[in-house]
C-alpha cells in the first residue's frame, strides 16, 4: 500500500478542518481529491505529504508511519519520494529554469534535467529567470521540478484552476505523461470538475 | 543545486540591498579602525614621547601648551625663561636629570632644537651615522628628517615651514640618529649655543676649538662666570645685576663694544623689552627678532631657553618641585602625565570612549545586516516554504540564511579593513600632525578584537532571521502565494 490513513483529524482551536476515518491509496492508482474550497482537500494532501502533522491519527507511507519520524527523516522522505506542483506555482523567481528544476534533486542529475527541459519544450528558455516566464511556461517548469527527483508520488494542488480549457488539457496531459514515465502515483486536489473524467479513483470531499 | 550557488543567486537577486549592507558594515569597520588607529597612535606618542619626564618648566602660560610644545613639539611655546633661573632648578638636589631645550627655528617643518646630549640619552637614542655635535652650528638629524651627514642648511625662523631664513649662519649635519619611535625622529638637534647665538643670546657652554662665532659666545660666557664657577668681579657684578633683573652691565667687558655702546644698548633695550621681543621672535615668524640679532650680534642678551625637562629623584619631588617652581613669577612647572590625562579627557580620547564608539559602530553595522536579512526574509517566505516542502531541512535553511549574512559581514569586514588601514595610511601622509608624528597603520590586537566582534555581531544579526526562516509555516505560505 502506498498510503494508509487511519482516523485522521486536523483541528484548530476553533473548528475541525478535516476528519478522515480511513483511506488507502494503492501505488499507480492516481487519486483525485475533489471538493469545494475549504473542504480540507489541501489539508489532507499536506498531511499525506508530511507538510502538516495531523492533530490525531497517523499516516503510513510504504510501511513507514509518520508518527515517531523525526523532522529530518520526514524531510528526507519528502525529498526522495515526493514531487509537488503548487497552486501558485511557486518557482523561485531569481533562479533560472534549470536551477529551479535542480532544486528538487537531492543529488544533481544534469542529464535528467536536460531530458525534462527537452520533453517539456523549455530548451529555449533554459537560462531564463523564472520571473520572466509566461504562466504556461512556469506551469511546465513546475511540473518538471515535481518529477526531477523521480518521485513515487506527485502531489498537485489545484494545477488547473487558473487555466483555460486548452491549457488545462495540456497541463493534465503533461502530468499524466510524466507520472507514467516515472512510475509515480498522481494525487491531485482540485475543485475543477473539468479534470474529473481523467481519474477512476476519486475522493469527493464535503465541508 | 549546491547551497552556495543558491546563496549567491539570492544575494545577487538582492544586489542593491546586499551591497548596502556590505558598505554599511565596511563603513562601520573602517571608522572603528580609524578611531582605534588614531587613538593608539595618540596614546603611543603621548606615552613614548612623554616617557619618564616628570616635570616641564617653561614660561608662564598654558601648561598644556608648554607640554605640547616642549615634549611633543606640536605647539608653539609659551615663551622663554632666563637660563640662569632655569639653571637653579637644573641643579636642584631633588632633580635627577635636566634637559634644557631652546626652540625657535625649523628646517622644512622639522624643529631645530638646541639641547644637550642628555636629551638623546633620555630617549635612548643612538647615532646611526656620523658623530654628535662638538661645536655650534653642528647638528644631528632625527631618523625621519631628510638630512644626511654633511648636509648644510639654514634654519628658518619660527616653528612651521616658511619663516624667514637665517642665511647668515648655516647648520651642518654631522650625525644622524637611528629611528627611536619617539619625537626625536623628526627633530634636528644641536647645541644650546647654536640656537641661542642665532637669536642674539649669549651662549651657555664652554667648548674647545671655538669658531669666531663661538669666540663671541665665549666672551658672553665670561659674563656668566657665576654659571661656570668663575669668580671674577665682572661675573659677580653680573650675578648681582641678574638678581636685580637688570641686564645693563652685561656688555661691560665685551671686547667689541665700548662702554658707550653698551650703555646705548642698555638705553635702547631694557630687560623686559628683550624678553618680550624674544618671546615674539620665538612664537612667530616676525622679523623683529631677526633684526634684533643682526643689530646686536656683538652685544647679545642674557641666555634664554624655551623649556626644561626634568626627571626627579622621588615621587615626592614630583609634588613639591612644581609648587616651588610655580612660586617664581617667570616660571611655571607642568606635569606631562597630568596634562595628557586632561587633554585626553577633554578630547574624549580615553580608551573607554574609543571602546564605546567602536562598539556603537559595530552594532550599527550588525543592525544593517539584520535589517537587510530580516527585511528581505518577508519577501522570501514563499521561496523558503518551497525549499522546505521539497525536502530542505530546517538546519539547512538556517545554514543558508546564516551563510548569506556571514558573506555580507565578511565582505564588509574585508572592505572595511582595507579602507580603514589604507585610509589611515593616506591620512598619516596627508595630515601634517599625523605625518609629523610618524603615524603608521598597524594591525594590532584591537583590530583583531574588532574582527572578532564584527563576526560575532554578524552571527547574532543573521541568527534571528535564520531561525525565523527555518520555522516557516510551509502549508500556510504555499497556499498564501508569492
Amino acid at each position: 500500500m502506498l498510503f494508509t490513513l487511519k482516523n485522521i483529524k486536523y483541528s484548530t482551536s476553533e473548528r475541525t478542518i478535516l476528519s478522515v476515518d480511513s483511506l488507502n491509496i494503492e501505488a499507480g492508482k492516481h487519486l483525485l481529491l475533489l471538493g469545494q474550497s475549504g473542504c480540507g482537500k489541501t489539508t489532507l494532501m499536506n498531511i499525506m505529504a508530511g507538510l502538516l502533522r495531523p492533530t490525531d491519527g497517523d499516516v503510513v507511507f510504504q510501511d513507514t508511519p509518520y508518527t515517531g519520524l523525526s523532522e529530518n527523516k520526514l524531510d528526507n522522505l519528502r525529498s526522495n519520494n515526493f514531487g509537488f506542483v503548487f497552486q501558485k506555482i511557486h518557482l523561485i523567481g531569481h533562479l533560472s529554469i534549470e536551477q529551479n528544476i535542480a532544486l528538487a534533486q537531492p543529488t544533481k542529475d544534469q542529464a535528467r534535467i536536460n531530458t525534462l527541459i527537452e520533453e517539456l519544450a523549455l530548451t529555449a528558455q533554459k537560462q531564463q529567470k523564472a520571473r520572466d516566464l509566461s504562466v504556461g511556461e512556469a506551469q511546465r517548469v513546475a511540473i518538471a521540478r515535481a518529477v526531477a527527483n523521480n518521485p513515487s508520488v506527485i502531489f498537485a494542488d489545484e494545477p488547473t484552476s487558473a487555466l483555460d480549457d486548452a491549457n488545462t488539457e495540456k497541463v493534465m496531459d503533461l502530468l499524466f505523461e510524466q507520472a507514467e514515465k516515472t512510475n509515480a502515483t498522481l494525487i491531485v486536489a482540485t475543485h475543477d470538475a473539468r479534470i474529473k473524467g481523467r481519474f477512476t479513483n476519486i475522493l469527493e470531499m464535503t465541508s | 543545486m549546491k547551497d552556495f550557488a543558491l546563496i549567491m543567486a539570492s544575494l545577487k537577486s538582492r544586489w542593491l540591498n546586499s551591497l548596502l549592507s556590505v558598505f554599511l558594515t565596511a563603513f562601520g569597520v573602517m571608522l572603528a579602525i580609524l578611531i582605534v588607529q588614531f587613538g593608539q597612535h595618540v596614546q603611543s606618542r603621548l606615552s613614548t614621547d612623554g616617557q619618564n619626564i616628570d616635570i616641564v618648566v617653561g614660561a608662564k602660560g598654558s601648561p598644556l601648551q608648554l607640554i605640547l610644545s616642549s615634549v611633543y613639539h606640536i605647539d608653539i611655546p609659551t615663551g622663554n625663561i632666563p637660563y640662569e633661573t632655569a639653571e637653579k632648578w637644573m641643579n636642584h638636589r631633588q632633580v635627577k636629570t635636566a634637559i634644557p631645550l631652546a626652540l625657535g627655528d625649523n628646517w622644512h617643518g622639522n624643529r631645530i632644537v638646541g639641547t644637550t646630549p642628555a636629551y638623546l640619552a633620555h630617549y635612548d637614542a643612538s647615532l646611526g651615522d656620523g658623530r654628535l655635535w662638538s661645536k655650534p652650528f653642528e647638528a644631528i638629524s632625527g631618523a625621519s628628517v631628510n638630512a644626511p651627514v654633511g648636509f648644510e642648511f639654514a634654519g628658518a625662523h619660527g616653528l612651521m615651514d616658511g619663516g624667514h631664513v637665517h642665511e647668515e649662519e648655516k647648520y651642518k649635519i654631522v650625525g644622524t640618529l637611528k629611528p627611536t619611535g619617539t619625537v626625536l625622529d623628526r627633530l634636528i638637534l644641536t647645541s644650546l649655543d647654536s640656537v641661542l647665538h642665532l637669536h642674539g643670546h649669549k651662549g651657555v657652554e664652554h667648548e674647545e676649538g671655538h669658531t669666531e662665532h663661538e669666540h663671541h659666545e665665549h666672551e658672553h660666557h665670561d659674563e656668566h662666570k657665576d654659571h661656570d664657577d668663575h669668580s671674577d668681579h665682572e661675573g659677580h657684578e653680573h650675578h648681582d645685576d641678574h638678581e636685580e633683573h637688570a641686564h645693563h652691565d652685561e656688555h661691560k667687558d665685551h671686547d667689541d663694544h665700548s662702554d658707550h655702546e653698551g650703555h646705548e644698548h642698555h638705553d635702547d633695550h631694557d630687560d623686559h623689552a628683550h624678553h618680550d621681543e624674544h618671546k615674539d621672535h620665538d612664537d612667530h615668524s616676525d622679523h623683529e627678532g631677526h633684526e634684533h640679532h643682526d643689530d646686536h650680534d656683538d652685544h647679545a642678551q642674557d641666555a634664554e631657553i624655551t623649556a626644561l625637562l626634568l626627571t626627579t629623584k622621588s615621587p615626592m619631588a614630583n609634588m613639591n618641585l612644581p609648587r616651588m617652581i610655580n612660586r617664581e613669577s617667570a616660571l611655571q612647572a607642568a606635569n606631562p602625565a597630568l596634562e595628557m590625562v586632561r587633554l585626553t579627557s577633554m578630547l574624549g580620547l580615553g580608551s573607554k570612549t574609543f571602546g564605546a564608539l567602536s562598539t556603537l559602530l559595530i552594532i550599527i553595522a550588525a543592525l544593517s545586516i539584520f535589517t537587510g536579512l530580516a527585511g528581505s526574509l518577508e519577501n522570501r517566505m514563499g521561496d523558503l516554504a518551497v525549499l522546505r516542502a521539497i525536502g530542505y531541512s530546517k538546519a539547512r535553511l538556517r545554514k543558508i540564511i546564516l551563510t548569506e549574512g556571514m558573506l555580507i559581514v565578511t565582505a564588509g569586514l574585508l572592505l572595511g579593513l582595507v579602507l580603514g588601514l589604507y585610509g589611515f595610511t593616506v591620512m598619516a601622509h596627508s595630515i601634517a600632525p599625523l605625518s609629523a608624528s610618524g603615524a603608521q597603520a598597524h594591525i594590532t590586537t584591537e583590530i583583531c578584537w574588532i574582527i572578532v566582534a564584527v563576526l560575532f555581531a554578524g552571527i547574532l544579526a543573521s541568527l534571528m532571521p535564520a531561525i525565523r526562516a527555518s520555522r516557516v509555516d510551509v502549508a500556510k505560505q504555499l497556499t498564501k502565494g508569492n
